[in-house]
């Protein structure tokens, strides 16, 4: 997962399979754990920059071309 | 002069409401505006719960007038004329708050998944990324539905 579009798109995906029960709850969990952990990472970069007052671009927020 | 037959006081024939026939009322003015108002108060419940249920359906578009009203008083007046209600009001100001956070939570709007990202008044990001909004709400989702089927 190199940027937030393809986290987004893991995580829609393994809500489907967590619906259908194609993946074990603890799977599912184990995802979101580590996607929360990424996302908050994100947030620190955005937070960082903001306290800096400047607007680079974060290339894990930026989508592939 | 004439009698009301109600208080049972004199008064001038002024002080009576006359009917379109030309027949002047038995109440005077003062006991037939005190028996309206009474009548008034007691249909009150009624009238407020048709007007809710009105409201909750949209009937005729009333919800986005009063929606398009607050909007504009919020244009003209800014943000001032709220913190003075919520000055004045603060109980109310709060449940208001309590209210808006539960309806976030049941449905992970994007106000109610912003807050739990960046606190609105302890943090200095006023725009946060919209896909950074959206991998937060599908994460919450995720953990809202193992702790469900667990």
């Amino acid at each position: 997962m190199k940027n937030a579009k393809e986290l987004r798109d893991e995580l829609a995906q393994t809500f489907a399979q967590l619906k259908s029960g194609t993946i074990k709850p603890s799977e599912a969990a184990e995802l979101a754990n580590l996607a929360g952990k990424m996302i908050a990472s994100a947030k620190v970069q955005v937070e960082y920059f903001a306290l800096r007052k400047e607007s680079p671009l974060i290339q894990f927020l930026e989508a592939d071309e | 002069m004439k009698t009301c037959s109600k208080c049972g006081q004199s008064k001038p024939k002024t002080e009576y409401r006359t009917h379109s026939t030309g027949h002047t009322m038995r109440y005077c003015n003062d006991c037939h505006l005190a028996k309206r108002r009474a009548q008034h108060a007691a249909k009150r419940e009624e009238r407020n719960a048709k007007f809710r249920e009105r409201y909750a359906v949209n009937a005729n578009g009333v919800r986005d007038r009063y929606a398009a009203y607050r909007k504009e008083k919020y244009a003209k007046e800014g943000r001032a004329s709220l913190l003075a209600w919520i000055a004045e009001n603060p109980e109310k100001a709060a449940e208001a708050q309590r209210k808006k956070m539960k309806r976030g939570r049941d449905r992970l709007s994007d106000y109610y998944v912003r807050r739990l990202l960046t606190h609105p008044e302890r943090s200095i990001v006023r725009e946060v990324p919209a896909i950074l909004i959206e991998c937060k709400r599908l994460q919450l989702m995720i953990e809202r539905e193992c702790r469900e089927k667990r």
